[in-house]
């Protein structure tokens, strides 16, 4: 049933907003230092150098946004009656995709460092996903987001039950179930540029649960993340030349060092050889002039090369590889890669890499596709102390008797008097024998009938603890389906608790005192 | 983070480069909440002139972010910090309730209330003192804030979030690049 979740979002295709599908700055970096890297997606309050806010010392008088939204939502509404109604694709510009018009809600996530996050600009849906229920095709009270989509079979790990709807956050990145909460009336969102602060009231904030991957986060010096390096940089190099002016189109080196410092400057050069050819004297000294033969692929080939999902993959793989280094974790810590059969460098490697988003990704991935089983309890579940997620760390399908293989590890029968090939019809009927079996009985069983009695027999007494000989024993035989069992009941409880968790408002009283000096100089010690 | 002068179809109008906005949430007090909620509400043009706000670094500090304000509504005058919220906050518009984009990353909250800065607040120990000379990028222990913004994720920097475990034996340290 593991194999049936879908793994790939179904239905209606995303869009994002066209600044991030041209992965334009500043939607899209080119490049992030160490300090941007440990402030990943936790942007502080940037100082500004000119404009009006730029002296500190300064009030500002705040804009309420009220006149802005609805102006804002006539001039669509107009263009949408002037192309003759339907749909119409509105985030096209960077203005668009301000937060200061429209219908604005947050998503907390309740992972401190979530494996894939969104870039500003792109798109997410909202799904309801309903379980239907004998009699109904719909829920009793509809969310107020989101389209009703029908869960025939659990997106989950976790199943649902007749009736039930789990609201889920779903984009190419992630899915992720969405609990729905109202924002405290004491809190508003402020929105600041370089010349105004503006403020909204906001109604609906929903914390978001752990992520379900849909997206592989590459990596450490894969083939993968290089060669995104590699078309990004060059894409970057193709967007340049369209936007030069000129004729026939130039551009400099200098404009790609600058946004690519990290990369070296043979590297570029090779990027650029294909493509154009350097001067080095006469008008275009010093410029990289396109090749006339060079063909510039369109911006639709462009986008196809590099999309916002690849770059959303690798800042987090390169944000979560600057997190291992500051906690100690050096080039080969980071490079340890989980073959996909072998179980030996899993047990090895550290549980910080373990934790690493191209880790708990690829797992997740994996065991959707049916490949492998989840540890669900372990170093990756990101609750920590709360023991309230999965930890998405690959452990193979079959059971794996611990104690059995401590004990003695690879017991092998074969070339001993314990196989099963080698025993005598007449010694296995006489073990028959001695454990009741009727005479009768034994005759009608052929060779190998009378085998997998001896064997079921040996089993069921090491497995009700019986003393003596059972040399004939063979691990449970339904213990594959036992373990798949456990599994899935443990999906089960982790699925629940998550959704009783996330969408109570309870406050637990316990929270409410401000925490010990002490803890917090523990804390400083782990972070 | 380096962001290229944009020049694209898509970079606005020639002069000013694109800049992506910030967004923080604000928390004031309940009475003076509810009074510019009310303000809000009934489109007052005003709003502009009662509702006022200055943020800047804290005083003898090495650190330069933005941290100490102050807010002033109407007849309130409140004394504000910028703390950190332990969780990311994705703050998303809508114009049909079924498709969202991303507008901001959330990650700081300005904490107003009532009156002066506490006395505590204003002094740091010297043993501060000595933790931020050793590293400017170092947020201060009271911009650290616990709690999420929603009910589940109170305190959960403690009661949620795995620790990470420091490596003891440092690997052979790398060559930068």
């Amino acid at each position: 049933q593991e194999s049936m979740i879908k793994v790939a979002p179904g239905g209606t295709l995303l869009q994002h907003g066209t600044p991030v599908v041209e992965l334009s700055a500043p939607f899209v970096p080119t490049h992030i230092g160490p300090i941007k890297l440990k402030q990943f997606h936790r942007w502080p309050l940037k100082r500004f150098s000119h404009g009006p806010l730029a002296n500190y010392n300064n009030f500002v008088g705040v804009n309420p946004l009220t006149k802005h939204i609805k102006k804002k939502a006539r001039a669509r509404e107009a263009e949408r009656q002037a192309a003759g109604g339907g749909e119409i694709f509105f985030m096209r510009t960077p203005e668009d995709l301000s937060g200061r018009d429209g219908e604005l809600i947050l998503v907390e996530y309740m992972e401190e460092h979530p494996p894939l996050l969104n870039l500003v600009g792109m798109a997410t849906k909202i799904k309801n996903y309903y379980k239907r229920k004998p009699g109904s095709d719909a829920p009793s009270n509809k969310p107020k987001y989101g389209e009703l989509v029908p869960a025939h079979t659990s997106p989950f790990l976790g199943q649902m039950v007749p009736g039930q709807v789990v609201q889920t956050f779903e984009n190419n990145l992630y899915r992720t179930p969405i609990y729905e909460h109202k924002m405290p009336t004491t809190d508003f969102v402020v929105i600041r540029t370089r010349n105004e602060y503006s403020i909204r009231e906001i109604d609906t904030i929903f914390c978001a649960g752990q992520e379900c991957p849909l997206y592989e986060v590459p990596g450490p010096n894969s083939k993968k993340a290089n060669n995104f390096a590699r078309d990004f940089l060059q894409v970057f190099i193709y967007r340049l030349f369209w936007r030069s002016p000129d004729n026939p189109k130039r551009i400099k080196m200098d404009e790609i060092k600058r946004a690519f410092p990290a990369h070296s400057e043979s590297s570029i050069r090779k990027r650029l050889k294909p493509c154009s050819q350097f001067h080095r004297t006469g008008h275009d000294s010093n410029w990289w002039v396109i090749k006339p033969n060079f063909r510039l692929p369109s911006e639709e080939e462009m986008r196809a090369m590099v999309t916002p999902e690849q770059c959303c993959a690798f800042f987090s793989m390169i944000a979560a590889e600057q997190r291992l280094r500051d906690a100690g974790y050096g080039e080969k810590s980071l490079l340890a890669q989980q073959d996909d059969d072998d179980e030996e460098t899993a047990m090895k490697m550290d549980d910080e890499v373990k934790v690493a988003p191209w880790n708990t990704t690829r797992a997740y991935i994996l065991a959707m596709k049916g490949k492998c089983l989840l540890q669900l309890t372990g170093p990756a579940d990101p609750t920590g102390p709360a023991r309230e997620g999965f930890s998405y760390v690959r452990i193979p399908n079959k059971p794996t008797n611990k104690e059995e293989v401590e004990q003695a590890p690879k017991r092998t029968v074969t070339g001993t008097d314990a196989d099963l090939r080698k025993l005598p019809l007449k010694d296995a009927r006489n073990i028959l024998r001695k454990n009741g079996v009727p005479e009768d009985e034994i005759k009608k069983l052929s060779r190998w009938e009378v085998i997998d009695v001896v064997r079921t027999l040996s089993t069921e007494k090491v497995k009700a603890g019986e003393d003596g000989d059972h040399k004939f024993s063979r691990g449970n035989r339904f213990s594959i389906a036992e373990h798949q069992e456990r599994y899935r009941e443990d999906c089960q409880r982790i699925f629940e608790t998550q959704n009783r968790v996330l969408a109570s408002n309870e406050v637990l009283s316990s929270d409410e005192s401000e925490s010990s000096e002490e803890e917090e100089v523990n804390d400083d010690d782990l972070f | 983070m380096y962001h290229p002068p944009s020049r694209g179809p898509t970079s606005g109008h020639g002069s000013e480069p694109v800049e992506l906005e910030n967004q923080f949430i604000l928390r004031i007090p309940s009475e003076p909440a509810a009074a510019l909620k009310e303000a809000l509400a009934v489109g007052a043009s005003n709003i502009r002139d009662r509702f006022r706000i200055q943020i800047a670094p804290e005083k003898d500090s090495s650190n330069n972010q933005l941290r100490r304000g102050e807010v002033v509504f109407d007849g309130w005058k409140m004394s504000a910090k910028m703390v950190d919220l332990p969780t990311i906050i994705e703050s998303q518009k809508t114009i049909d309730k079924k498709t969202f984009y991303k507008t901001a990353d959330i990650s700081q909250m300005l904490i107003c209330h009532e009156g002066e800065p506490s006395e505590d607040e204003e002094l740091p120990s010297p043993t501060k003192l000595k933790a931020k000379a050793k590293d400017p990028n170092k947020v201060d222990r009271k911009f650290v804030f616990q709690h999420g913004v929603v009910p589940p994720l109170r305190n959960c920097r403690k009661r949620r979030f795995r620790k990470t475990l420091r490596k003891k034996h440092v690997e052979a340290p790398e060559i930068e690049k």
